[in-house]
């Protein structure tokens, strides 16, 4: 009897338990005497991008930041360092995200983080982040509370979306001469900053916000949303949507004649717009917080793209990788030779109104960590953009 | 006497054998075991990994939850990500909004979920097969849906950050004590399921998947069984939540979407249906899987959905029919 | 004002009646395509009893298919449609043979787990072989010339939408009542035991069927391709709310998944229009629960007891 029983169902399972976490404990903890993430001659950085999944297309991002750093390195590196940048895919997902930032920290121990992509990815780290003293430089999204209130480690770049769809409205008044204005919006995080700051300004009666339509990033038919536009009567609307489905708006609106003057978030600064939604494009006026990709200033990108990135296309989000990797190789050349944590966020600290290739006015100092305030407005013409306004800010 | 076939299964010559839950001292001692590793475990390794190992145990307990529906009861859920994520919004919601301790909030947020898993039931039971998946389905997109856009209450798709738990004034706040309380429920409701499934409902649970037709003819009542399988599967699922939303510490309706229901369904397919160590042995695989190949450019997925159907075709008692067939092979060895 | 209240009344109702038959004429265009997706689910349905999840992205890798016909080798488009067609017949009945006939002991929810595994390998690999960016399809049909029908534009894709669902839909139900075919389909899924014994070749049957889906799909796919775009994900939401078009018509009924598509695409855009858009795409979703509490079989299946 007693033999029998040893080959219980519970032994099983607990021997098997045991195995399963004995694999499990491959890493151990060391000690080091030099930064973490420094060698003699390297540099780890890391990133989270969502490589797998519905927003694959934004990876492009991780993609042109590793490719800067390759060109870096091609360069003799800095300060005699190469940089080392690990992605990790996180789909998009936060849980994830918590997942492949914890490994890239305590198990690759990364000097630092450059263009995380997202906020709600960015939003299940950034404390975590923080709490362990590991740089964040320019998270690849405007959500304005990275900077706000401002954490020592977190550095935001980009014009966030509560300035941005401000700037929006001030210009459509201004410029455009809007009477009343609606606003199309992605229901998520992007959606709902700019909405808000819409509507504070209409608040401020600066327009009268007359209409919102809201999409869920699922939807396929934009027919009924363009109804909902066209009732409203709104002589202008902008637009806090991405890609696909501002393009699938704009042709749903010119079919059943409706034609307003559109006005766009930064998002859509992308030459596949011209493909997407073809003609109807035509005109519309579009935010911009990065040198223009096609302007003569912008020539060193598009030569970087050529040799580095043949296969992707120039514009887009390509641009912003560009910029990140601009400013924190700038930073960490500031940083010096003896790089420590604290010494890159002291050597961020002193840009004042600095430019890069793309990167523009950054400024950071010791209580700020909102790098830029600025956008410019550009136009749909002939399948180019055109500058249509200098630099802009609230003042 | 003690004759082994095929499945590795050995054979019981009294009730009492049937019923025991450890079955020999080996066992207890190997649980003894398994109990000082787990305690010491977060002294010796990295954080991320007592993070991925918390993350773990709360699969562990969705899997076990799920298995007890689909592989013991027979029914089927494509939806389990709702009951997680009503389990995670409840126990974050609780604490935030209406300031519950955490003691209290954690077994209500189960107790929510399960009586939502009580409300599916009923639709279910006139419903079979492949309109249970539907239905299930359905259920667990409009459960994301509703968050989404009842954002007064949920914060919408911004999502929210869940409060630390906390016992009195003992606050839960590195990943080591959130791995504790991961692994000691985790063993708890193991424990529970296995108790579980020995008792009468647990027979009739089994003896409902086999026939429902038969099962009534012998007397189990099919509304009480079959509602209650819903209402303890979902409870795990919402048990499972609440400890996820506290482990990750920021939950938002994207967090509990399609995919995670299919992953959980995955991790019980390939660990082995109607197996409690397969549920086990499945929700270990597919939690570490995701980050041994995030190196691998695009072919998760294709690994990930490649695995599914290999399981199907070819090992339909998944790891744990593997384990057992492996563990036959080295009980008759040379023969 | 108060002279101007009763014209203004008045052109708010003409607004109204434009407004309302403008949305059920793009509801239909779409929900033609939920249509063919659902029509696709439900021929598998009543003869393999599988719920097929692979079916928005096999569609989705037949519509791929298409698009490097005609942009990698420069195909003109009829051929690049044709050829595709053929292609998705081969590609639909291949995952029968290869995958889903071979499943050991197959359980009801063992096939789900295959299809659910063959939707993941495909969206996978589609992202691997052609990217995740956003392409345009290329189509002679225009998506900005309109035609009206009184106040009510309808653009060229539209129409062809229409139409092609139209003819489609109606050449299959010919087919699955007339053709001897067909009534073996049927034979099938009314007792595949009997129908094996009074000879009908079942495995050939079924590897039909899927092939059948695997083109309705393929025509869904290269008819919204120039409206939604074309990227892996382009069939993820459209595959859901076949679904929910499916079960509105009945599991086991074909025309009441024309009908459930149909009437789908007219809900959602009249709750997009009238309510608010954004519950627009969650109708379908109470819709599946609804239908299922109340009436499980659906507007138009039929319900086959069971023994024993």
């Amino acid at each position: 009897m007693k033999r029998a029983d040893r080959t219980g169902r519970p032994t099983r399972t607990v021997g098997l338990l045991i195995c399963c976490l004995l694999v499990g404990l491959g890493g151990v903890n060391s000690l080091f005497a030099a930064e973490v993430g420094i060698t003699d001659t390297t540099i780890k950085l890391g990133t989270y991008q969502p490589i797998s999944g519905p927003l694959a297309p934004y990876a492009v991002l991780g993609r042109t930041i590793e490719a800067y750093f390759k060109m870096v390195n091609d360069r003799g590196g800095i300060h005699g360092r190469k940089i080392n940048l690990l992605i990790r895919d996180d789909g998009y997902n936060p849980a994830n995200t918590r997942v492949v930032v914890r490994e890239l920290v305590e198990r690759d121990k990364v000097f630092a983080f450059v263009g995380g992509l997202g906020t709600p990815t960015g939003l299940a780290i950034m404390d975590y982040l923080n709490d362990h003293k590991v740089p964040h430089v320019s998270p690849a999204s405007g959500y304005s509370g990275w900077a706000h209130p401002p954490k020592r480690y977190l550095f935001a770049q980009s014009t966030n979306y509560a300035v941005e769809s401000r700037l929006l409205t001030k210009y459509a008044a201004e410029q455009l001469k809007a009477k009343k204005i609606a606003v199309f919006y992605q229901n998520d995080p992007f959606g709902k900053e700019g909405l808000d700051g819409v509507t504070d300004m209409a608040k401020r009666k600066v327009l009268p916000l007359i209409a919102t339509v809201s999409y869920e990033r699922t939807d396929t038919d934009y027919a009924s949303h363009a109804i909902k536009l066209l009732r409203s009567g709104a002589d202008t609307v902008l637009l806090w949507s991405s890609s696909k489905p501002t393009a699938a708006l704009l042709k749903e609106a010119a079919k059943i004649g409706y034609k307003p003057k559109w006005l766009s978030s930064l998002v859509n600064l992308d030459p596949v717009m011209f493909k997407l939604a073809g003609e109807t494009w035509e005109g519309t006026i579009v935010a911009s917080s990065y040198t223009l990709y096609s302007s003569p200033e912008a020539e060193p990108y598009r030569q970087f793209m050529r040799k580095y990135l043949p296969n992707e296309p120039v514009g887009g989000f390509s641009v912003g990788g560009y910029a990140m990797a601009e400013i924190m190789t700038e930073a960490l050349r500031r940083a010096g030779r003896d790089l420590t944590r604290e010494k890159l966020v002291q050597a961020l600290e002193t840009f004042k109104d600095w430019n890069g290739v793309m990167a523009y006015n950054i400024t950071w100092g010791p209580n700020r960590r909102q790098g830029q305030n600025s956008i410019f407005f550009t136009k749909a013409e002939k399948r180019e953009f055109v500058k249509t306004s200098d630099w802009l800010s609230l003042d | 006497m003690n004759v082994p076939y095929a499945g590795g299964m050995d054979v019981r010559t009294d009730y009492l054998q049937e019923i025991r839950l450890f079955r020999s001292m080996a066992a207890k001692c190997w649980f003894a075991l398994l109990l000082v590793v787990l305690l010491v475990i977060p002294a010796v390794v990295e954080g991320y990994l007592v993070y991925l190992l918390a993350l773990a145990a709360v699969h562990i307990i969705i899997a076990i939850g799920l298995n007890l529906l689909i592989g013991y009861t027979g029914q089927i859920s494509l939806g389990h990500a709702g009951f997680m994520a009503i389990g995670a919004y409840a126990s974050s919601l609780l604490m935030l909004k209406l300031q519950f301790p955490f003691l209290l909030a954690f077994p209500v947020a189960g107790l929510i979920a399960g009586l939502f898993g009580l409300l599916l039931g009923f639709p279910a039971l006139r419903l079979t097969g492949p309109y249970l998946a539907i239905a299930t389905l359905g259920f667990g997109i409009a459960v994301a849906q509703v968050l989404v856009k009842w954002d007064s209450l949920s914060g919408g798709s911004i999502g929210i950050h869940p409060p630390k738990p906390s016992f009195g004034p003992f606050i839960l706040s590195g990943e080591t004590h959130l791995y504790y309380l991961a692994i000691v429920m985790m063993l708890f409701m193991t424990i529970g399921a296995a108790n579980l499934m020995r008792s009468k409902i647990g027979r009739a649970f089994i003896a409902i998947r086999d026939s429902d037709i038969a099962a009534t003819a012998m007397g189990v009542n099919l509304t009480l069984y079959k509602t209650l399988a819903f209402a303890v599967s979902a409870f795990y699922a919402g048990i499972g939540g609440s400890l996820f939303a506290h482990l990750v510490g920021f939950i938002s309706p994207e967090s509990f979407n399609l995919l995670v229901s299919i992953q959980f369904l995955s991790m019980i397919v390939i660990g082995g249906l109607a197996s409690i160590l397969g549920s086990i042995l499945g929700a270990i695989l597919l939690t570490a899987l995701p980050y041994f190949l995030s190196g691998i450019k695009n072919l998760p997925m294709v690994i990930y959905g490649a695995c599914l159907i290999l399981v199907v075709m070819f090992e339909p008692h998944g790891l744990r029919g593997r384990w057992g067939k492996i563990r036959l092979y080295w009980r008759l060895w040379p023969f | 004002m108060h002279i101007s209240h009763p014209a203004r009344r008045t052109s708010d109702l003409a607004l109204f009646k434009a407004m309302l038959a403008q949305l059920i004429v793009s509801g239909l265009a779409t929900g033609s395509l939920y249509a063919l997706l659902a029509l696709g689910l439900v021929i598998v349905y009543k003869t393999s009893n599988v719920l097929n999840f692979a079916q928005g992205e096999m569609a989705m890798v037949s519509t791929f298919v298409a698009f490097t016909f005609l942009e990698t080798l420069q195909m003109p488009y009829l051929w690049a449609f044709l050829l595709a067609i053929v292609a998705s017949f081969l590609f639909g009945a291949a995952i029968e043979v290869a995958l889903l006939r071979p499943a050991t002991n197959p359980t009801p929810l063992g096939l789900i787990i295959v299809t659910l595994g063959v939707q993941q390998v495909l969206y996978g690999a589609a992202g691997w072989i052609w990217g995740y960016d956003t392409k345009t399809f290329p189509s002679p049909l225009s998506d900005t010339k309109i035609y009206r029908l009184g106040r009510v534009v309808l653009s060229e894709v539209n129409l062809w939408i229409l139409t092609a669902s139209i003819i489609l839909m109606v050449a299959l139900l010919l087919f699955f009542r007339y053709t001897r075919v067909g009534v073996a389909m049927r034979a099938i899924s009314q007792n595949p035991t009997t129908a094996r014994l009074m000879g009908t070749r079942t495995p050939w049957v079924l590897s039909l069927t899927w092939a059948i889906a695997s083109v309705l799909g393929a025509v869904a796919g290269m008819l919204i391709a120039p409206i939604t775009f074309l990227d892996p994900n382009m069939m993820l939401n459209p595959l859901l709310k076949a679904f929910a078009a499916a079960t509105l018509g009945g599991m086991n009924s074909l025309a009441g998944a024309v009908v459930g598509g149909g009437s789908l695409g007219i809900l959602e855009n009249l709750v997009g229009g009238y309510l608010t858009p954004e519950l627009k795409d969650s109708v379908a979703f109470f819709v599946i629960i609804l239908v299922l509490c109340l009436r499980p079989s659906g507007l138009m299946g039929r319900h086959y007891r069971r023994r024993v």
